[in-house]
């Protein structure tokens, strides 16, 4: 018999589905990162991730604004592990981008697409930051990640980003977990988000 | 996998909004998912291979 598309438990989301290869992608590049630092996946591979059918090139994913012997040492695991940088091909090279809060790209090497939208957070970056330190835990199979409350992931993407892409994601996580989404949840994250539209 | 028929679908957000239930209700959808995502990343891996080359000839 099947199964409903997720359950809650324990506060964790787990998503009742195979995962497919953005998700070994993803997985392989977040072992690395998580041993240097603290991350976030945010935007559309949070509505991927939980059914929506659209292609994506890149996989956005917020992490600690490091300093730059610790960026360097996170570079040197990722281009060990068969990744390569956009940006650069040293640490050293790559961290003014850190330094100033841009953001880098990371793929396996020979490759393009899919690749890592590798965002650098700091208090300065409000609405970032908060959802940065309030996360919420979502598994498929074996594979556990973080990712921003869900009622902020919508209001994010129907204010600030609003393209209809996004809309439409919004639209897929306002009905696949309407079982679960919390009134007060919106109205909190509300004025956080709309200081980031300003 | 059952579909039940809906008289409603006019849009492409009524389109997101029918698939999200369909899921939310039942996790067969996914296998098509799945399908469909894997196949997309196939693709443009393949386009880009083609393109920029691999191994020492990768050059972009």
């Amino acid at each position: 018999m099947n199964e409903k598309g997720y359950e809650l438990k324990d506060e964790t989301i787990i998503v009742h589905r195979e995962l497919n290869e953005l998700d070994f992608f993803v997985r392989d590049f977040l072992e690395i990162l998580k041993k240097h630092s603290d991350y976030l996946v945010v935007s559309g591979f949070v509505s991927i991730s939980t059914g929506r059918t659209r292609g994506t090139e890149d996989v956005d994913v917020l992490f600690s604004k490091l300093e730059e012997k610790e960026f360097e040492k996170l570079f040197n695991e990722l281009s060990e592990n068969g990744f390569w940088c956009y940006q650069g091909d040293s640490g050293k090279e790559v961290y003014d981008y850190i330094k100033n809060l841009n953001n880098v790209r990371f793929a396996r090497k020979n490759q393009i697409f899919p690749n890592i939208e590798l965002i650098p957070v700091d208090k300065t970056r409000k609405a970032k930051f908060f959802e940065f330190t309030h996360s919420q835990k979502i598994r498929i199979g074996d594979f556990e990640f973080k990712i921003p409350p869900i009622e902020f992931e919508i209001l994010y993407k129907e204010i600030v980003l609003a393209g209809k892409k996004d809309t439409d994601d919004a639209k897929h996580l306002r009905t696949f977990f309407a079982e679960i989404l919390r009134a007060e949840k919106f109205k909190e994250f509300k004025p956080i988000i709309n200081q980031e539209k300003k | 996998m059952t579909i039940n028929k809906s008289k409603e679908l006019l849009t492409e957000f009524d389109y997101v909004e029918f698939y999200a239930k369909k899921l939310r209700e039942d996790n067969s959808f996914f296998v098509q998912q799945k399908s469909l995502i894997d196949s997309q990343l196939k693709s443009s891996i393949s386009v880009f291979r083609n393109a920029f080359g691999t191994g020492e000839e990768f050059n972009i």
